[in-house]
């Protein structure tokens, strides 16, 4: 199957209000970064069974470790868990960033250094969402 | 027991629900800081937000997988993914489940964990946690 292909069938796979919510994150994700590389990381061990939440992965970034080793991974993860969704703003420097500029007027959400979690999209303010992704986009593309 | 965890068991056909239930008792003896909840379908045990333990029906029976038991150095749980750090073994019947090692697995999962809960920060490297 093909990377959109996954994506599809995990957004189709969610119960009702996490699906709308998270086609419509998926959406919002891709008009800040459009065109960009698409991953879908599925969770699942060796024989199939999931072992940590499936990730959807936007654009791509190198990560230069001490060693003088690289790695390349998205600067963007959405992913759906049993207490909401999280979004995960990656390779920031600044720590804490995120939660000094969002926290306050993003809305009902836990931040941190690297995560922005929800219940619902109900509960926040989709706007500032969109700025902290465009932000972090910005800084490590 | 966690409520969702019991109305789990409880859907269970009386032979699958014996094992459910004496896999959940000794899991919740053991690990009683963890934090229990129906995960991807499954009950699963966690620890700190960390994965620690479940179980699950599968064709060869009831898997009871250690998120990091790849480590535990057990023989019995010799179902071993190849991708992560997991370990399981399989019950088709009660009889199967040797409490004592149970426990002693269920004490290795406090001292020896990867960190699945920090997956994704880790840009998708499992790391040792303990």
């Amino acid at each position: 199957m093909t990377i959109q292909g996954q994506i599809k069938a995990y957004i189709t796979s969610q119960p009702e209000a996490k699906r709308s919510d998270m086609q419509e994150l998926h959406n919002t994700i891709l008009n800040v970064m459009p065109k960009c590389k698409l991953w879908f990381l599925d969770g699942k061990n060796s024989e199939g069974k999931i072992v940590s939440n499936p990730n959807i992965g936007y654009g791509s970034y190198t990560i230069k470790y001490a060693d003088g080793t690289t790695k390349e991974f998205y600067q963007i993860g959405l992913s759906a868990n049993t207490t909401g969704i999280s979004v995960y703003i990656l390779g920031l420097e600044d720590k804490t960033y995120l939660a000094k500029t969002y926290e306050k007027k993003i809305g009902k959400a836990s931040v941190t250094g690297y995560c922005i979690k929800f219940k619902a999209l109900k509960d926040i303010n989709l706007d500032v969402l969109e700025e902290a992704i465009q932000y972090g986009v910005e800084v490590t593309g | 027991m966690h409520e969702e965890i019991k109305k789990y068991n409880d859907q269970q056909a009386s032979a699958d629900k014996a094992i459910c239930e004496l896999l959940a008792q000794t899991i919740d003896k053991e690990l009683t800081k963890a934090e229990s909840k129906i995960w991807h379908a499954h009950p699963v045990w966690f620890l700190d937000g960390n994965p620690i333990v479940g179980y699950s029906k599968q064709k060869a029976g009831w898997r009871l997988m250690f998120w990091s038991g790849a480590d535990f150095e057990e023989e019995d749980l010799n179902v071993r993914g190849a991708k992560f750090k997991d370990a399981s073994i399989f019950f088709t019947a009660v009889d199967q489940i040797k409490p004592t090692a149970m426990k002693r697995w269920l004490k290795k999962s406090r001292s020896i964990q990867w960190d699945y809960k920090n997956i994704v920060k880790r840009k998708g490297k499992l790391e040792r946690l303990k």
